[in-house]
């Protein structure tokens, strides 16, 4: 039989540090914080009493009551999950029609729950909220 | 293979008397170490940092804060470009007293300076990427210096387009860090190996 190129010795010997830098390496390149953003904050003048600002990239609306409360909407339909358009009175679903108010309260179908609200807080001159985890 | 390779990397003849640790200090070899960690360590640092001047500070504040080995990565990366700048200068020192530069080695020595040259300027321009206060002065003075030169006002403008820590400046300084200078760098320090070898001197590994 002819000698093998390599002992297991050899063999295991150069295993074992290969798979050491392979671990090492994916654990360097996988970060321990995730990459998104967990909340998004605006100043707080932007917000106009009685009106919303909304903030596409992030699917989600804060609006102002007329008595000044505050609400966080996130903007993605509980009906089938279309991205809600703002309109003036409100939120409306451009695939199936479903209308909301404006805190996100169902006025027409075919949707039959709220927008769901956020988590949000005005600290000072500014507005965080809480995004909404990633599905 | 790789066995015979390396044995192939070995001079086939060495002067004794140039076996001694005190004639080298193994001096080259520990700069050559270090560059290669270096490079090693920069590869790594790639995957993290964003030549932009709005995302390389962040991202060297998330790859110290949330990556695994990050922050020991970027320390030892630093830690190396100043090793290798103290261990050439001693390498130049000790070819200085040995009197090594001299006929017929004179060659290898005008190599190894440009080596010395060119390692300087990789620190340089890998001063500016992390764009820090530090990193942002020092670019800063380093190009009012460039300007007393002759031509010092083109050089300026050819590393500077725009501004220190523009997107530009930032950019250019971040090529020839990663790729302009260890390429020129990697091929010179391969003729330096080879001439040492021509004139039977220690290689590898002192």
């Amino acid at each position: 039989m002819a000698e093998p190129a390599a002992t297991r010795r050899q063999f295991l010997k150069a295993l074992i540090p290969a798979v050491a830098g392979l671990v090492g390496c994916w654990r360097y390149l996988t970060p321990v914080r995730d990459l998104v953003p967990r909340e998004v904050s605006v100043p707080a003048g932007e917000v106009p009493r009685g009106g919303a600002l909304v903030l596409p990239e992030h699917g989600l609306a804060v609006t102002r009551g007329r008595e000044g409360g505050l609400r966080a909407l996130n903007l993605t339909c509980t009906h089938l999950g279309c991205r809600v358009t703002a309109t003036e009175t409100g939120f409306t679903c451009p695939c199936h029609g479903s209308r909301f108010d404006e805190n996100g309260a169902v006025l027409t179908g075919p949707a039959t729950r709220a927008l769901h609200e956020l988590v949000c807080f005005e600290d000072g001159d500014r507005i965080t909220v809480r995004l909404p985890e990633a599905t | 293979m790789i066995g015979e390779f390396v044995r192939h990397l070995f001079p086939r003849i060495v002067l004794r008397r140039n076996l001694r640790i005190t004639y080298t200090f193994c001096l080259g070899g520990l700069s050559f170490t270090t560059f290669l960690t270096l490079i090693v360590t920069g590869l790594l640092l790639m995957f993290y940092y964003r030549p932009s001047p709005t995302g390389a500070f962040e991202s060297i504040q998330f790859l110290e804060s949330s990556v695994w080995g990050g922050r020991y990565l970027r320390s030892l990366h630093r830690f190396c470009s100043h090793t290798l700048l103290v261990l050439i200068m001693l390498h130049t020192l000790r070819v200085v007293l040995t009197g090594a530069y001299r006929h017929p080695r004179h060659g290898t020595w005008v190599v190894g300076t440009l080596i010395l040259f060119l390692a300087v300027g990789s620190a340089y321009t890998g001063y500016l990427l992390p764009l820090d206060q530090l990193s942002y002065w020092a670019t800063q003075t380093g190009m009012e210096l460039l300007r007393v030169l002759p031509l010092g006002e083109q050089l300026r403008t050819l590393f500077v387009p725009d501004h220190i820590g523009g997107p530009l400046s930032l950019l250019r300084f971040y090529a020839l860090h990663i790729a302009v200078l260890p390429t020129l760098m990697l091929s010179l320090i391969f003729l330096h190996f080879f001439r040492i070898r021509r004139s039977k001197g220690v290689l590898p590994y002192l």
